[in-house]
């Protein structure tokens, strides 16, 4: 919880904030919390005093850098495995995929494009159809992973434990990165369904945002390190 | 520090660094080289000593003398004061981590990564070493010097070495990781599934010492003792050639377990 | 207050008392192997009823559970919630001024989690195979299922995967926190070293858990599914993986670990060296800086524990160096705290002398691990009871300490109520001298060449003489745990009846001294402090004159001065100038 009267914390949040659309339309939303934060400013939907706004303004400067840097560091744990994968593979070489590599690129584009459309979305304001199209590219995502699996598993038996090393990373790094996307499409799915419902959602619809670059962005690290021979 | 006062090599005896070790003393020094990990350790001793004398006087004298003091000083210390702390840490740091680096790379360079000096030497005896739970199990190329044939010697538990020249030893487990060590010798090298680590050291004189797991390895993990003897050149190739001579006898070609050997490994 | 409260305070109290408990049985655990290795297969007293088979003795299998819990036990359920959890919970938003933390629902959410873990190792005693048996660092392939089958490993690993992430999140929350929430005029500058320590730690934490997140993570899939990640040789199929990259990717993270066990218990012996000295810390910004260095080096110097690995040369050589380097800074801050010392007005009370034996224990400690960073010197010692002795009086013995360090010295901000002063000196005096004694004989034993993790030492003929030795520690170490008894009963009759405390016993100028009441109520401060120095502002000429005392707040107005900007300095430069005010960044 942020200090009432915070100086810096003004200063700070004209620094994090240096993305365009976000700081003027600051000013203009209305001051219901869209933060994790339990001591929430009344839920009024009047528009609020200009203390009442910094409030609100210095609480989502705060989740905003939280989620930043709870992201930023959370990608050890993808650059971990990513580590060891790239031991293994200059130990001995692994064998290419019989998974169409192509199918593999394709399904990660719903991704980049989804982080193309989010990313576009939060220039316009109330539109739900940014976010909405998002969680058909995610959902769409999973759904090819699964097959990708799937296919590698039964038709073309890349299986545990008969495949070793190299079938344990395909799998295994596809599902912890699947249940990621799934996390960030869930969180997606509850700020559109709260979207739907009236709240004002933009503070958080930027974070979910965000959590959607870093899954896009630790797709390219599974793809580089995984997939690519 | 210093090493016990024992001295005696009697091949079988299992109480000879027992009576004579004294507690606070290095495991008996055998080999030709520990002499100079003994040395460095010795040092780093003296800086402990040292630092720990230093820091504790220091400690000590300050809370005597300025205990409940009338007037304390106000400041937090001025460029003076703050640059002579940082220079007083900087040369401990120097002397004492400075010799302990330069001392340990001449070990390193002369001994424990320097595989050429059992590479090079005709007299090397090589050793391959396959640790199981819960036992080591060394492998001899026999008289064909050549590893994973009829004639190898196999062994459990008990490594026989000749003194004074170099032994190779390649390590491998392939269960879980255990820790080959050889306190007498200065040796400690892990067994690493899928690896192949590799060590090598001298004997210094001929006498009987003990072989110690350092890296937990299951329930059994403190019983997994093995003997290393050091015996006399003729000894040694006697008990090689017949121990060799029976391996051939009871050598089953169906056994493939027991053919676990590999190709000597380049260092 | 209520289990469900998003306090910061309520949160700190629930860690606490779940920490001393854990204490307790690692501690009890602990005094298990001393026992075995005192009077090895012996009945144990009181184990009957546990191991009813051996009629209370360890037998091999249960020896190695109790090793390996004991050290999960105290590293992620024991000392790090007392560290993190109770202390850093606690002082943390009090220290900078804030409200709270910056995100209170996040660190409510990181106690359950923790305390689902803490089911977890619990439940992992009950199961039929027993709990964890592989080590507190679990190296595959024993970790696996094929080496160690059954529920309770499983358990246990996913157990610390919860504390992970409950020590992930409240990391960020300190980081944020501090980042964000300072109040007016507490510039990075003016944060008391106990924040600046917590703050290096959290994001320690936050960088390095993951990685454990990722090894453990890797470690389940082989236990559970059957990925081949790190299992190697016979039990692998179809090529098998590495168990050595868990070793890596496990001491990436357990190095920088280690680091953050000490680093709270670092800053807050440099405060309270500084409160009990009447003088501002020397050198606060070298101190803070050699924090942060060190900081900087955790994550480079990990493979040191990979040494006998089989690495290559230039690896071994490369961390060898770095690990050395390590010692520069945290000799720099020694020195520090020495010099703080010096020309000080000394008041020996409980949390000073735990302070001072905090440093006592961390300077041996560290000082026997420069022949574990050196290659060659660190292979006899490898694998045996120094490096035991080494960690114990770093990790254990000196967090430890400072844990008490900052309960006797925070307690009556806390609870409201004033331990007693003469039980808390007796508790930290004899806990120092028998930590030492304990593990000064580990230290011995190792040098010897005792190995780590032995059921028997002594069926290794070159082990047998070091039973005596073995059983002076283990008096030792009874004793050190009947001393913790003293502190059970004062805090016991302190909470019941203990005399209330002022707003600031120590006289010092933090503002969780100054500026709250003891204890603190909902939202900390009446109104939100604006600080106008540093925290160590004690001695000062000015406030000796006008005031009549050694301390000042750091927020408070000094009468009498012409203009109180929170922008600059308000004591003129001069030779001996305080270092410890800052500016504004």
């Amino acid at each position: 919880m942020s200090a009432e009267r915070n100086p810096m914390g003004d200063k700070a949040e004209t620094r994090v904030d240096s993305t365009p659309h976000s700081t003027s339309g600051a000013l203009g939303m209305k001051p219901l919390p869209s933060v994790s934060d339990a001591r929430a400013e009344p839920s009024s939907l009047e528009a609020s005093t200009s203390s009442a706004t910094a409030e609100t303004a210095n609480a989502e400067g705060t989740a905003w850098l939280g989620t930043v840097l709870g992201l930023a560091a959370w990608s050890m744990f993808f650059a971990s495995l990513a580590f060891a994968v790239g031991w293994y593979r200059m130990r001995e070489p692994w064998p290419s995929l019989p998974v169409s590599l192509l199918g593999l690129g394709l399904t990660g584009l719903l991704l980049l494009t989804g982080s193309a459309v989010l990313h576009l979305g939060l220039q316009r304001r109330e539109s739900p159809w940014p976010a909405r199209c998002a969680l058909a590219l995610g959902l769409g995502f999973l759904a090819l992973q699964a097959m990708w699996t799937h296919q590698a598993w039964w038709t073309e038996h890349v299986r545990i434990p008969e495949g070793g090393v190299s079938a344990s990373a395909f799998h295994g790094l596809t599902a912890l990165h699947a249940l990621h996307v799934l996390g960030v499409t869930a969180g997606l799915f509850f700020v559109c369904w709260r979207h739907a419902r009236g709240a004002d959602v933009r503070a958080s619809l930027r974070r979910h945002v965000l959590g959607w670059h870093f899954v896009t962005a630790m797709w390219v690290l599974l793809f580089v390190a995984v997939y690519l021979p | 520090m210093s090493t016990s006062i024992e001295g005696k090599s009697q091949p079988s005896s299992n109480t000879s660094s027992a009576t004579s070790a004294r507690t606070l003393a290095l495991p008996e020094d055998a080999s030709v080289d520990g002499h100079r990990i003994d040395a460095l350790l010795g040092w780093s001793h003296r800086f402990e000593a040292g630092m720990a004398a230093l820091a504790l006087g220091w400690m000590v004298v300050a809370v005597w003398r300025f205990r409940n003091a009338k007037r304390a000083a106000s400041d937090g210390g001025t460029k003076r004061s703050r640059a002579w702390v940082f220079g007083l840490a900087l040369s401990t740091f120097l002397v004492v981590d400075g010799a302990l680096l330069v001392g340990s790379e001449g070990y390193l360079r002369d001994v424990l990564w320097n595989l050429q000096v059992p590479a090079t030497d005709p007299r090397t005896v090589r050793i391959e070493i396959n640790a199981h739970q819960w036992s080591w199990e060394a492998r001899y190329a026999g008289e064909d010097n050549r590893f994973n044939t009829p004639d190898d010697v196999v062994t459990w538990n008990d490594l026989r070495v000749p003194a004074g020249v170099p032994v190779w030893v390649q390590l491998v487990s392939t269960d879980v990781v255990h820790g080959f060590s050889l306190p007498n010798f200065r040796v400690k090298l892990d067994a690493i599934p899928g690896r192949v680590n590799q060590t090598w050291f001298r004997a210094a004189r001929e006498g009987s010492w003990e072989v110690a797991c350092y890296q937990h390895c299951g329930t059994s993990h403190y019983r997994m003792r093995g003997e290393l003897r050091a015996l006399s050149q003729e000894a040694y190739v006697a008990w090689l050639r017949e121990a060799g001579r029976q391996a051939v006898q009871a050598y089953d070609v169906d056994d493939s377990a027991a053919h676990w050997g590999w190709e000597w490994k380049a260092p | 207050m209520s289990l469900l409260s998003l306090d910061h305070k309520a949160v700190a109290r629930r860690y606490l008392w779940s920490g001393l408990g854990f204490l307790l049985l690692g501690g009890l655990l602990a005094l298990a192997i001393r026992w075995q290795w005192a009077w090895p297969g012996q009945p144990v007293p009181g184990l009957a009823w546990a191991l009813p088979e051996s009629r209370g003795a360890l037998t091999p299998p249960t020896y190695t559970a109790v090793f390996t819990m004991h050290g999960l036990v105290m590293i992620f359920f024991a000392v790090t919630p007392l560290l993190f959890g109770a202390l850093g919970h606690f002082v943390l938003p009090l220290a900078i001024g804030a409200r709270g933390l910056a995100f209170p629902r996040l660190s409510a959410l990181g106690y359950w989690v923790y305390a689902l873990g803490g089911v977890l190792v619990l439940a992992s005693f009950a199961v039929r195979l027993g709990p964890a048996s592989a080590g507190w660092t679990a190296y595959p392939p024993l970790s696996t299922s094929a080496f160690t089958p059954g529920l309770g490993q499983t358990l246990v690993t996913v157990a610390v995967l919860c504390a992970g992430t409950s020590a992930f999140t409240y990391g960020l929350n300190f980081v944020v926190t501090v980042a964000r929430c300072r109040a007016p005029g507490m510039t990075w500058g003016r944060l008391p070293l106990t924040v600046w320590g917590l703050f290096f730690a959290s994001v320690l934490n936050v960088l390095f858990v993951p990685v454990l997140a990722a090894a453990t993570v890797l470690l389940l899939m082989d236990r559970l599914l059957g990925t081949q990640f790190f299992i190697a040789g016979a039990a692998a199929v179809g090529g098998g993986g590495d168990p050595v990259v868990y070793q890596h990717l496990f001491w990436l993270f357990g190095h920088p670990e280690v680091y953050i066990l000490i680093l709270p218990a670092w800053g807050m012996v440099g405060d309270l060296v500084a409160f009990f000295s009447r003088k501002p810390a020397h050198g606060y910004r070298l101190t803070a800086g050699a924090m942060g260095t060190v900081s900087a080096l955790s994550g480079l110097v990990y493979a040191h524990h990979l040494f006998t690995s089989g690495m290559s040369p230039l690896l071994g050589r490369s961390f060898m160096v770095l690990t050395l380097l390590i010692s520069l800074p945290a000799e720099v801050m020694f020195l520090n705290w020495l010099m703080t010392l010096w020309r000080g007005s000394v008041r020996l009370t409980s949390p000073m002398l735990a302070a001072l034996a905090t440093m006592v224990v961390f300077g041996l400690g560290g000082i026997t691990g420069l022949a574990l960073g050196a290659v060659a010197t660190d292979v006899p010692l490898h694998g045996t009871l120094w490096v035991v002795g080494h960690f114990h009086l770093t990790m254990g013995a000196a967090s430890f300490l400072g844990v008490f360090a900052g309960l006797y010295f925070w307690f009556p901000k806390m609870f409201g109520r004033a331990l007693h002063e003469g039980l808390a000196k007796v508790h930290v005096l004899s806990s120092a001298v028998l930590f030492l004694g304990v593990f000064g004989g580990q230290l011995a034993a190792g040098y010897a060449g005792q190995l780590r993790r032995l059921y028997d030492p002594y069926q290794y003929t070159y082990l047998k003489h070091l039973l005596p030795l073995n059983q002076w520690t283990t008096v030792c170490a009874f004793l050190l745990g009947a001393a913790q008894v003293v502190f059970v009963v004062n805090l016991a009759w302190t909470l019941r009846r203990g005399r209330a405390a002022e707003a600031n016993p120590w006289q010092v100028g933090t503002l969780e001294w100054t500026c709250a009441s003891s204890p603190p109520g909902e939202g900390n401060f009446t109104q939100v402090p604006v600080v106008l120095r540093g925290p160590h502002a004690l001695s000062q000429p000015e406030v000796l004159e006008r005031l009549g005392r050694d301390w000042i707040g750091q927020a408070e107005v000094l009468p009498g001065v012409a203009r109180q900007d929170t922008a600059e300095d308000a004591v003129p430069a001069s030779e001996g100038t305080v270092s410890t005010v800052g500016r504004v960044t």
